[in-house]
């Protein structure tokens, strides 16, 4: 009888932590004021980036789904913009904030993650390998300049990001804050 | 055992045969009265089976496979939820929620939208659209602009989207915002009367289509009459209806069998 009670103490107790554990992963980190003041320390206006057919298209096969819409939102001031996009990791969407300037990312965050797994790409140790990153163009795709390490049990929320990374810098290059207006292309 | 009466019977057994013809029409009559009686017990039945076996045999020349059932008993009864559909008017075309996760501009899928419908407002460049939980800029053509959620700060859920005097309105929580689409701004208004954008009344043919296209094309009358073929549209004691017929079919096609021979005998003497 003994045994009977522990063990069912142990499961439920199990079951709380991993419930614990799936909750800890969500949440809402940052709002987009204070991404955005984290990253000018100013409350600058929005702007809106309106992209064409063709630049559409290169929205679709960076993101590989369709994007519909005519304008992003974005905030710049000299050489520098920040983004916010939304990117469905496995089932939900992971709300990022990344800022680009003239050397490529400055920076990625987390605004809000709704998964109950992977949550771990929030921090900085993953986030960091962002930095300085710039866009490429090979085979007709736009991709980052650098590989990013995978995180076990996270695999579809680091992919999430990468589009997302990679979306920003499209769009910083087709903003008139960018220096280069289009990714420098290496033919590898 | 029955024997069957002969034309001419020997005299010397007149009383065994007039008892054995006594027994026979007995047995007809018994026969006949419980072929009638079954006949017409089952009689609505064999209407039913009959008709739409007819009807199912020649399901590919009638294309019943591609005709859709529009009954909403029907399709209430299979199970089907019916859309409750809310349209408002937005630069000479119609928006509806059909009451899942996309908006539809016309009969063409437009765009995801958080929530439900609440209103949309024809403004002189833009349509603004409200879903609960986001606001959707269309273009006059119909064209998405963008989508505004929550993480612009969209004060959410949004009830109702409308005018204050001039200006872009909504009502979140039972309070009212002032609506800067273009800067992302809502300023929240101490007191003020929102005229709330109104509702309309698709047209018979544009509400058929997308009634159609919310139940996903799903009930056929091909399957419709299967089910009724077999009983099932009545469930469990449709079926037993349907066998219990069967097996007054059964019944009638013996005893029948069995009067006629009988009839037949008689005559051949």
């Amino acid at each position: 009888m003994k045994t009977f009670l522990f063990r069912g103490v142990a499961i439920f107790a199990a079951v709380l932590l991993v419930a614990a554990a799936a909750q800890a992963q969500r949440g809402q980190f940052l709002t987009a004021e204070e991404f955005r003041d984290q990253t000018f320390a100013e409350a600058l206006p929005y702007q809106a980036l309106w992209i064409n057919k063709e630049q559409r298209a290169q929205v679709e096969k960076i993101l590989d789904h369709s994007f519909r819409g005519l304008r992003i939102r974005y905030w710049g001031r000299g050489e520098q913009t920040a983004w916010i996009f939304e990117e469905i990791g496995k089932e939900l969407p992971i709300t990022v904030g990344v800022s680009v300037d003239g050397s490529g990312i400055v920076g990625v965050s987390i605004l809000e993650y709704r998964e109950s797994r992977g949550g771990e790409v929030r921090y900085p140790f993953f986030t960091s390998q962002f930095k300085g990153l710039e866009l490429v163009e090979k085979d007709q795709r736009y991709k980052l300049s650098d590989y990013i390490d995978g995180i076990t049990g996270a695999t579809l929320s680091v992919k999430a990001l990468k589009k997302v990374a990679t979306l920003a810098l499209f769009c910083h290059s087709l903003s008139p804050y960018a220096q280069v207006p289009y990714a420098q292309s290496t033919e590898q | 055992m029955l024997k069957f009466p002969m034309r001419n019977p020997p005299n010397n057994n007149t009383l065994p045969v007039a008892r054995a013809r006594k027994l026979s029409q007995r047995a007809r009559l018994f026969l006949m009265r419980w072929h009638r009686r079954v006949g017409l017990a089952c009689l609505l039945v064999f209407l039913s089976v009959s008709i739409t076996g007819f009807l199912l045999n020649h399901t590919s020349e009638l294309a019943l496979g591609k005709q859709k059932v529009s009954s909403e008993w029907l399709l209430t009864h299979y199970g089907f939820s019916l859309p409750t559909i809310t349209s408002y008017p937005v630069h000479d075309r119609w928006l509806s929620d059909l009451g899942g996760d996309y908006l539809y501009l016309d009969s063409e899928q437009l765009a995801y939208c958080q929530g439900r419908l609440v209103g949309a407002v024809t403004l002189e460049q833009f349509s603004v659209v409200a879903c609960e939980r986001e606001l959707l800029l269309l273009t006059p053509e119909g064209e998405l602009v963008e989508h505004i959620g929550a993480v612009y700060g969209v004060p959410s859920p949004i009830d109702a989207l409308g005018l204050c005097g001039e200006q872009l309105c909504l009502r979140a929580s039972g309070a009212l915002y002032l609506a800067d689409v273009q800067q992302l701004q809502w300023r929240e208004l101490a007191e003020g009367v929102l005229e709330p954008s109104e509702f309309g009344v698709l047209p018979g043919a544009l509400e058929k289509s997308l009634r159609e296209h919310a139940l996903g094309g799903g009930l056929d009358m091909e399957r419709v009459l299967l089910d009724l073929h077999s009983g099932r549209i009545f469930g469990v004691y449709g079926v037993w209806l349907v066998d219990l017929a069967a097996l007054g079919l059964i019944l009638l096609a013996l005893s029948g069998f069995w009067m006629w021979y009988q009839q037949a005998s008689r005559r051949r003497g």
